[in-house]
């Protein structure tokens, strides 16, 4: 065995690591900047979203490459493998969150508004996906599975949510004197939310399987 | 998926001189399945490999107790007969052991005259190229079986061994790091060959590079200084072992 090649090894799986938390600040950056233009529209937030954005994907390019190399050159296996798959993983929905957080920010944008129509409701899924990304990302640095899986079962509140908007809208639209860009806007930020919470959930899953190496997600655990 | 076990050890113990080197090992070997068996120098993988045909008895010191369970007789009874256990025990060592003497056709032969009695010509010839043909080296050599085995390279005396090991017909092939001293190129077609082998024969194979235990085994075993750590199915030793020392090792913490 090669010591060195594999200190070098960890080292760099420890960056790694770091450059995913890195990624994971710039994510809920943008996903707070998105929280602000969802309750007063700022057009400079809404840039700063984007810009952010392209420093998201670049990260998550730079991990993709990074986990490769190590992968070819190291052939990890156990936790070092479920690591590195967890790293790649996460960047991935990592960096669809920021894209999500984009489209929030460029329908406020079509709008010239924050919306006034349901905003309790956007803002309150806004919150409890937020409290997702975070607490999940919290849960895969201190490798909790517990809270992990805590954090999949609150999605289900925040599709509660999402439902709660889409009929309100759908009763709007079947009003006689629906507001059709107001609704079509509202209906596209719920479903952002909406989606920013099953990223979070991806992730909470992805680190249940790195600390046990058990797979929950499509409830396949309950098939067992 | 093969239910039928085809060699098993019961408390296994191996001493050099009064020296442990391999304690109290009870491990099953599932009927035509690759085991791998893995861990750092010393921890007594060899010599575990080596009890399984009582070689190590022939070490001067070496002693065992418990059993090792083939075709339902302990291996270790007062009846069973050293010679005729290794009919259904073949080996394959580290470096290529071709007799150097011999040609080809002679050093898989000479595989044969472990059995009791040397079979007639013509079905001699039938066994040798079979051997060959299992081994994956009759192409190359199927013309030429009167040239001396030193013409072959390290890889191809490798395979030349494996025929001889596999002409008996064994029940179990036993492989001792055989892949140690080839080239890559020479290692892959061993490591290919294997997953043939294990179609007709059950390999017990001692490794010491994971990664190759991980390509060609079902089930993987861990040594580690005279014990048995943990064995299972190969693809969930290596992503997720249930014990901690197993994961230290293949992932390179200690070892």
């Amino acid at each position: 065995m090669t010591e060195p090649t594999i200190r070098h090894f960890h080292d760099e799986l420890a960056d790694l690591r770091d450059s995913l938390i890195a990624m994971s600040g710039l994510v809920e950056d943008a996903l707070s900047d998105a929280d602000k233009v969802l309750r007063e529209y700022d057009k400079e937030t809404c840039k700063k979203i984007r810009r952010g954005d392209r420093k998201i994907d670049e990260r998550e390019v730079d991990i993709e490459e990074r986990v490769t190399n190590l992968m070819a050159l190291h052939q990890p296996v156990a936790s070092d493998l479920r690591l590195l798959l967890a790293i790649l993983k996460i960047s991935n929905d990592l960096e669809r969150v920021g894209d999500h957080a984009v489209n929030i920010s460029r329908g406020i944008k079509r709008l010239g508004m924050a919306p006034t129509y349901e905003k309790e409701g956007l803002l309150e899924m806004s919150a409890r996906a937020r409290e997702m990304v975070r607490g999940t990302l919290d849960a895969f640095v201190s490798r909790d599975s517990r809270k992990s899986r805590e954090i999949c079962a609150s999605d289900d509140v925040v599709d509660k949510l999402h439902k709660k908007i889409y009929r309100s809208v759908l009763s709007d639209l079947r009003s006689g004197a629906p507001d059709l860009e107001a609704d079509m806007e509202v209906l596209l930020i719920s479903r952002n939310l909406e989606r920013v919470a099953d990223l979070a959930t991806n992730i909470a899953e992805d680190t249940v399987y790195l600390v046990e190496g058990t797979t929950i997600k499509h409830n396949l655990e309950d098939d067992d | 998926m093969p239910d039928k076990i085809a060699l098993s050890t019961r408390s296994l113990t191996a001493s050099f001189s009064g020296k442990t080197a391999v304690r109290d090992i009870s491990l099953d070997f599932d009927d035509h399945t690759v085991t791998a068996i893995i861990g750092p120098s010393g921890c007594g993988k060899s010599t575990f490999l080596r009890c399984l045909n009582r070689m190590h008895e022939l070490t001067p010191g070496g002693t065992v107790t418990g059993s090792v369970m083939l075709d339902g007789e302990d291996i270790y009874s007062a009846s069973s007969e050293p010679v005729e256990l290794r009919k259904k025990v073949g080996m394959v060592f580290q470096k290529p052991t071709p007799f150097p003497t011999m040609s080809i056709y002679k050093n898989v032969a000479a595989g044969l005259l472990v059995a009791d009695k040397k079979p007639d010509p013509s079905r001699e010839t039938e066994i040798v190229e079979k051997a060959l043909r299992g081994a994956g080296l009759w192409d190359e050599v199927g013309d030429r079986l009167k040239s001396s085995a030193m013409s072959l390279s390290g890889g191809q005396q490798q395979r030349l061994c494996i025929a001889r090991a596999i002409a008996p017909e064994p029940k179990v092939l036993l492989l001792d790091e055989p892949t140690s001293a080839l080239d890559p190129i020479s290692t892959q077609r061993i490591e290919e060959l294997v997953h043939v082998l294990k179609k007709d024969f059950t390999v017990i194979a001692v490794t010491h590079n994971m990664q190759q235990a991980s390509r060609i085994s079902d089930t993987t075993a861990f040594f580690y200084m005279g014990d048995l750590i943990e064995a299972g199915p190969t693809d969930l030793l290596f992503t997720n072992p249930s014990n901690s020392r197993t994961e230290d090792y293949i992932t390179g913490r200690f070892g």
